[in-house]
């Protein structure tokens, strides 16, 4: 029976005794007791397997690190650049902060009448002849000098959910992203997802910002800008974006089945995931600056960002990717639900 | 500026902390003396040592404590650029190394402070598929592959464990730190450091336990 008095007052130094750093007095101290105490020895036991843990973690070969001088260097260099600036990038920081802010709050805005507007929506069916007021996140944001122009065949697919459109947004920088759709669903009480579905999109983003040289701000809230617009494209919120290339109708096809899919799924209440993944390649060098990008109403987000250094040196690969389960699956599509347009948006500009 | 001979001096490349801490005392002080002294002056000859000599160190401290590898490769990057930045601002109450780490448990916490709004990805898939490659190239493989397994578990009960808890963990059971220099890393007294300690070292048992329970 393990004498109580005594278990409490080793009870301190176990932890020290496993690791084997007690004084000599101290350790023949806990020796004894542990002699005598089956319970204090099944104590030291599990503080061994603890430490054994943590020595073979110690000991373990970790993945190398991808950063090096010349990247630190770089950045170092963008730092002092912008400080020699001096007064003009503080002149245009000044400037800037307010225009960003303001278009900050502009999207905002957007967002939350949209949400509401697709609540009522669903709730109430618009009559046909109502011409539809789709709020859109680019055309709220003024700094980036959106202009509607050509559209590319991308005729809006009717009762498929999100339509995709086009616009130019000047000057092109290059930056591309691409938004792959994984979805799975499993039968319940699987415990595998066996069921996987590639789908994805390649889109083409770009904004003026982005060609704002030596400032850093401005290209960080270019990026996180153009990722939300990216995941606002996504979630059907906006319908305006510019494509590159041949017309993505079938990526388009498969990105609209992907979310029908899930919705399918949500419907059934199905055990789900969707997970979507934004990748977005740039000129730009990208900041440690995390991406808080709304998902869900309350502002919430699920994203990880991994910062990759490409092969080719200059170029940096940004990967956004969000979970969405089965219980937060619901608030996603409560905000990306979106019933179609009846007309074509540049019916006006292309009669 | 730094002459060649002084350069060969600082060219010692100690990739772990225990090569470090193995050097000797007056050449770790003559060389962050003239490192220090490098870093206020902007010579990037000596920006790039200490970054060479310090880098790998802060690097696994990071990706101890956050358990991601890319995260950690920003907070490494971000730990340099801040301290380069503000070098001026150090006031030599510790050793270089130990004020890194300093900056580098702060940037990791801010991350993790970060996380806590989202949802936390416990296991990096792109991590998890170097080990296995990291395996597959090892001479024993059934050895690394042990090891390897170790450090996955071990990263999972770590990202398990709270901020200040996982840091103590990290600083005395993985890196082999003493109390006194963990008692300069947090900025406090060796008796507190010793106590958190021995809380932390407790608190790591129960999840072990906790964990060996859920597994079986």
């Amino acid at each position: 029976m393990p004498n109580r008095i005594a278990c409490r007052k080793i009870a301190g130094e176990l932890a020290a005794y496993a690791a084997d750093r007690l004084p000599e007095t101290a350790r023949d101290r806990v020796d004894r007791h542990l002699a005598l105490c089956a319970c204090c020895r099944r104590e030291v036991e599990d503080y061994q397997q603890a430490l054994a843990l943590m020595a073979g973690a110690a000991e373990s070969r970790i993945p190398a690190s991808r950063a090096n001088w010349q990247m630190l260097a770089a950045r170092m260099e963008a730092a002092q650049a912008q400080e020699r600036g001096g007064h003009t990038a503080r002149l245009a920081r000044q400037r800037l902060i307010p225009s960003l802010a303001g278009a900050a709050m502009l999207a905002l805005t957007a967002l939350a009448v949209n949400a509401i507007w697709h609540k009522n929506i669903t709730a109430s069916p618009r009559p046909n002849n109502q011409k539809p007021t789709h709020p859109s996140v680019l055309s709220t944001d003024e700094s980036f000098a959106v202009t509607t122009g050509k559209p590319f065949a991308i005729a809006p697919t009717a009762a498929q959910g999100p339509a995709l459109y086009a616009a130019h947004i000047h000057p092109p920088s290059g930056a591309t992203a691409s938004v792959q759709i994984e979805y799975r669903a499993r039968r319940a009480h699987a415990t595998e997802w066996p069921i996987a579905k590639d789908l994805s999109v390649a889109l083409l983003l770009d904004s003026p910002l982005t060609q704002h040289a030596g400032h850093s701000l401005a290209r960080r809230n270019s990026r996180r800008t153009q990722v939300q617009q990216l995941l606002a494209l996504a979630a059907g919120k906006i319908d305006v974006i510019e494509w590159n290339g041949p017309p993505r109708q079938p990526d388009t096809d498969r990105f609209l089945a992907a979310l029908g899919a899930a919705r399918q799924a949500q419907a059934m209440r199905e055990p789900s995931m969707l997970r979507i993944t934004v990748q977005a390649t740039g000129r730009t060098l990208l900041d440690s600056q995390d991406l808080y990008l709304p998902t869900d109403e309350r502002g919430g987000s699920w994203i990880r960002r991994t910062l990759l250094e490409q092969p080719d040196g200059d170029r940096t690969v940004e990967t956004v990717a969000a979970d969405f389960s089965h219980d937060n699956l619901d608030s996603f599509f409560s905000l990306q639900t979106c019933t179609p347009l009846n007309r074509h948006p540049y019916g006006d500009l292309n009669p | 500026m730094l002459r060649c001979g002084e350069r060969r001096l600082y060219s010692y490349r100690r990739a772990t902390l225990d090569g470090m801490m193995a050097a000797t005392s007056a050449t770790l002080q003559l060389t962050e003396e003239q490192l220090i002294a490098g870093c206020r002056a902007g010579d990037r000859d000596v920006l790039e040592q200490v970054y060479n000599l310090y880098g790998q160190p802060i690097f696994r401290h990071a990706f101890f404590l956050l358990g991601h590898r890319e995260e950690a490769d920003d907070v490494k990057q971000e730990t340099f650029l801040r301290a380069f930045q503000h070098i001026g601002g150090f006031r030599r109450q510790c050793s270089l190394h130990t004020w890194l780490v300093r900056i580098c448990s702060h940037l990791c916490y801010e991350r993790i402070r970060k996380r806590r709004s989202r949802q936390e990805i416990l296991c990096d898939p792109a991590t998890v598929a170097q080990y296995r490659s990291l395996v597959g190239e090892a001479p024993n493989p059934l050895a690394e592959w042990n090891r390897s397994m170790t450090l996955e578990t071990a990263l999972y009960v770590l990202q398990h464990l709270p901020f200040a808890s996982r840091e103590l963990v990290v600083l005395h059971l993985i890196e082999g730190r003493d109390y006194d220099e963990i008692a300069a890393i947090l900025g406090c007294a060796r008796g507190t450091a010793k106590m958190r300690v021995l809380r932390a070292t407790r608190q790591l048992k129960e999840r072990v336990l906790a964990l060996l329970r859920e597994g079986g």
